[in-house]
């Protein structure tokens, strides 16, 4: 059984990747296609989550060394950073603060009950700081997950609309706009789009998600001393 | 030969993350493991204590299959069906909305800030 999760995970993954490379349609995105699928198997064997979670540790663990990984285009992509340093920094800390307030407000129009609303906050950062951040906080872990799923393919879909619509020109703007935004799955995009594009957006993911380690916690803090 | 490198440098990306794990439950940091590991892996390259070669490969494939890692975490929604029936379907319009907007904002923000400085640049070439 426990074996069975991973080769169903790996075997779907393989597939969704191979058509999607060959289509470029969002909902062949692994991402989306999958989790859909392995939800329908599971309901249909009625298997519980836990034994699925189980046969899947090892590849949930690897979200981590991924995250170290990133110190790599980071390091590569140094000059790229101190170029653009300012632009970068002030699109984060606006971009962050913005789909904070925006999440906070939809919770409080929405009567959503803590834990969801806590789990919507993160949806703006990368799934592995996400959780964190959900977890430290008192959201959910797996909810904050999928809307920062979500969130990257509205992102990565929405990308060539925008940039048309706004006339958005410079790889900067690109590759900020996507990392800020769509994470991820915006990054992945934005290598479509170009080299520069796409190292602007992984470095800004980084940043973003190291940001909201910090900021998300300060946001409720302050949000909590001015309306309680 | 060429797996067996691949598999090597995962490890050594995974050791670090370890690393990252031990000093964040040493000191009881907010900070997760992970993000130490990151930071420690750059200062290593910074120094030239590591080598660009000794990871690169396998940085790129974890960094290439990220999408699969987080499948497992997504499919745990399952736990919360009756929320995602009831407040879906706004919960994806408030994402649509709000995302949209953010690009839209930033990218229009940031394309005029850097065409100036571009015009800017290119004019002080030619004086």
């Amino acid at each position: 059984m426990v074996g069975l999760s991973l080769l169903l995970t790996l075997g779907l993954y393989v597939g969704a990747k191979w058509l999607y490379q060959k289509k470029r349609a969002f909902y062949f995105s692994p991402v989306l296609i999958c989790p859909l699928l392995i939800i329908g198997c599971l309901l249909v064997f009625q298997i519980p989550y836990s034994t699925y979670q189980k046969g899947t540790e090892f590849l949930s663990y690897l979200l981590q060394p991924a995250t170290v990984a990133f110190a790599i285009p980071m390091y590569k992509y140094w000059g790229l950073l101190k170029k653009y340093g300012m632009v970068m920094m002030s699109g984060i800390l606006l971009g962050s603060l913005f789909s904070l307030i925006t999440s906070q407000l939809f919770a409080v129009a929405m009567h959503l009950s803590e834990p969801i609303a806590k789990s919507i906050l993160p949806h703006y950062v990368t799934t592995p700081f996400a959780m964190y951040i959900a977890k430290q906080i008192g959201g959910i872990e797996s909810l904050a997950a999928a809307l920062v799923i979500i969130t990257g393919l509205v992102g990565a879909l929405f990308a060539q609309p925008v940039i048309r619509m706004v006339r958005i020109k410079t790889p900067l703007a690109k590759g900020l706009m996507l990392g800020v935004s769509a994470h991820g799955i915006g990054t992945g995009k934005a290598f479509e789009l170009g080299e520069v594009e796409g190292t602007v957006s992984s470095l800004a993911m980084i940043i973003t998600a190291g940001l909201g380690l910090f900021l998300t916690p300060f946001f409720l803090a302050t949000v909590h001393a001015l309306f309680k | 030969m060429k797996w067996f490198r691949l598999l090597l440098q995962v490890a050594i990306l995974i050791g670090f993350h370890q690393l990252g794990e031990m000093v964040q439950r040493f000191f009881e940091w907010l900070i997760p493991g992970s993000v130490i590991g990151l930071v420690a892996l750059f200062l290593c390259l910074k120094w030239e204590w590591i080598r660009l070669e000794w990871v690169e490969v396998g940085a790129a494939f974890l960094i290439a299959e990220l999408m699969l890692f987080f499948i497992p975490a997504a499919v745990g929604v399952v736990q919360y069906q009756e929320l995602i029936l009831q407040n879906g379907l706004y919960l994806l319009a408030f994402i649509v909305i709000s995302t949209v907007t953010l690009m839209v904002a930033l990218g229009w923000w940031s394309d005029r800030l850097e065409a100036r400085r571009n015009r800017g640049s290119n004019q002080d070439g030619r004086t």
